[in-house]
């Protein structure tokens, strides 16, 4: 993980070509001082970086993010309010790439859609 | 091109976080070079102990940050010479595409240039470019950011 203790895959399943993982976020973690301070908000780039991790970890493999298009930050994510988060995506997978396209939702609605293509390392 | 506004480039990183709403330890740019109306030329040196720096590399996370918060600089020193005491609070709304050729050692310089594609609001389109030290091109983006307050 590149942000240590950062969160912890609470579940994990696939359903039909679809794959379901819950994260807990730790609304501790020393990223909120600088990201703002008095207001919490997980950036962008840590939430769309938790897809490219959750592959890596069901494939065992290792990725680059090589291209995103159209990813849109509906809601902020603020760790007080809402910590878990449901990452719901799909993927083709050859062998030099992967193309993903998946949500992140809280109990709120979504807060995030991704479109990325990464390139296996 | 207009010229740069600025008479030198700003290097000290505590006036860099007068400009910008991140603070450390997410602070991914610590210098402006240049400044014009509509474009902006940053600069990070990316220190060993980053947050967003993994087995001796800036991550994805790290250079989109960069080009994101090279933009928060340029409206930082937009506010900046409008009166504004500090900077407004700003993150990204979406990113319509990014492209990332190959990520950065820790310790190695960037250089990013941003190009306003349009302001609306409180929305801005934003260009952007960064290099190495080389000149050759890591990662462009073009993003939508977001500012409150």
């Amino acid at each position: 993980m590149l942000l240590k203790d950062f969160y912890s895959v609470e579940s994990s399943r696939q359903e039909g070509e679809n794959y379901i993982s819950l994260i807990k976020i730790n609304k501790d973690h020393e990223i909120y001082q600088g990201h703002f301070p008095r207001r919490p908000v997980t950036p962008g780039v840590i939430l769309m970086h938790l897809f490219k991790e959750d592959v890596e970890r069901r494939l065992n493999i290792s990725l680059q993010l090589k291209k995103a298009n159209n990813v849109k930050f509906m809601a902020v994510v603020d760790p007080n309010i809402d910590n878990e988060l449901f990452l719901e995506y799909h993927f083709e997978h050859n062998n030099q790439e992967i193309r993903l396209k998946g949500i992140a939702k809280t109990s709120e609605g979504i807060s995030l859609k991704i479109n990325a293509i990464y390139g296996l390392i | 091109m207009d010229q740069s506004i600025l008479k030198k480039p700003i290097l000290e990183m505590e006036r860099i976080l007068e400009l910008i709403p991140q603070k450390p330890p997410f602070v991914m740019v610590d210098r402006l070079l240049e400044y014009t109306e509509s474009t902006g030329k940053t600069g990070f040196v990316i220190p060993k102990d980053n947050i967003l720096v993994e087995n001796a590399v800036f991550s994805e996370p790290g250079l989109i940050e960069h080009m994101a918060q090279s933009m928060s600089l340029w409206r930082g020193y937009q506010g900046f010479l409008a009166g504004l005491e500090k900077p407004k609070t700003g993150f990204i709304g979406s990113i319509k595409s990014v492209e990332i050729f190959s990520l950065p050692k820790a310790g190695s310089t960037l250089t990013t240039y941003v190009e306003i594609l349009q302001e609306f609001k409180n929305v801005t389109s934003v260009g952007a470019r960064t290099e190495d030290e080389t000149g050759k091109i890591l990662a462009t983006s073009e993003m939508k950011t977001v500012t409150v307050d």
